[in-house]
C-alpha cells in the first residue's frame, strides 16, 4: 500500500463529474484504490457513492491510497488529477 | 462492450442518458427507451428489439411491476438480457464505469449493490446536521 496527501484545487471540490473522472480513471488500475479525507474512515474510490459521500468541498486535504498490481503508478496519476483540478478550469 | 439500455415511463429514461452525459460524456452502446402516455407492451418490444445487441444488454428499468419492467422480463426469455429495476443516477454511473470489467451478470449483481447503497436517508450520515438536534425522526 501506497499513499498520498493532495489538496483539493477545484473550485467546486469533489463534486459528480470530478468524481466520475477520478473512478474512471482509478478503473483502468488493477489495484484497489482507496481516499481518506482528515479525520475519517477511508472509503473505496472506485465506487461514485463512496467518493460522493466523502464531502471533500475545495481546500480539503485527502489522501490517495492505491494497494496491488500497479499501486504507485495509479497513486501517481490520481494525485496528479487532483492536483490538477480534474481537468477543470477553476 | 456491454450495452446498456435505461427503459422507464415518460422522459425518465431520456433525461438520466442525458444527465450522465454531462457528468460522463457521451457512452459508447447507451441507450434509452421511453414509455409514452399512448404506448403499450408492444410499442416497447419493438423499440426494445429495434436496438438490442445480439449479445445482449443489462437493462436498467425505472419501476418493478411497470410496463418497462414487464416487457424487459418477457424478452429475457428470448435473448440475454439481465433487467435492474429501480434505475436512479448512481447505478446507471456504476454500471458505466464497470462495464468493462465483468460480464452482464457479474455487472447487474454489482450495481444492485451500488443501487442499495446508494439510497440512505441523508441527514443523519453527518452528524453536525441541524435537524438531528432539533430532534428529527
Amino acid at each position: 500500500m501506497v499513499e498520498q496527501e493532495v489538496t483539493i484545487e477545484n473550485k467546486l471540490g469533489l463534486h459528480l463529474r470530478a468524481a466520475a473522472v477520478f473512478i474512471e480513471t482509478a478503473n483502468k488500475f488493477p489495484c484497489q484504490v482507496f481516499l481518506r479525507k482528515a479525520g475519517q474512515e477511508k472509503i473505496n474510490a472506485k465506487s461514485i457513492m463512496g467518493i460522493m459521500t466523502l464531502g471533500a468541498a475545495c481546500g480539503s486535504r485527502v489522501t490517495v491510497l492505491t494497494d496491488g498490481e500497479n499501486e504507485i503508478e495509479a497513486l501517481e496519476k490520481l494525485a496528479a488529477l487532483i492536483r490538477n483540478r480534474f481537468g477543470e478550469k477553476e | 462492450m456491454t450495452q446498456i439500455i435505461v427503459a422507464a415511463h415518460g422522459d425518465l429514461a431520456q433525461e438520466l442518458v442525458k444527465t450522465v452525459g454531462m457528468i460522463m460524456g457521451n457512452q459508447p452502446d447507451l441507450e434509452h427507451i421511453s414509455l409514452e402516455a399512448h404506448e403499450g407492451i408492444e410499442d416497447l418490444r419493438r423499440k426494445i428489439e429495434t436496438i438490442l445487441k445480439p449479445e445482449g444488454c443489462l437493462m436498467l428499468v425505472d419501476m418493478f411491476g411497470g410496463t418497462p419492467s414487464n416487457v424487459a422480463l418477457a424478452l429475457s426469455h428470448q435473448y440475454p438480457i439481465r433487467v435492474l429495476a429501480g434505475a436512479n443516477l448512481p447505478m446507471l454511473i456504476e454500471a458505466l464505469v464497470h462495464r468493462a470489467l465483468m460480464d452482464i451478470a457479474q455487472l447487474a449483481r454489482f450495481v444492485e449493490a451500488k443501487g442499495k447503497k446508494s439510497i440512505f436517508y441523508a441527514n443523519p450520515a453527518f452528524s453536525n446536521c441541524s435537524c438531528e438536534k432539533e430532534g428529527d425522526e
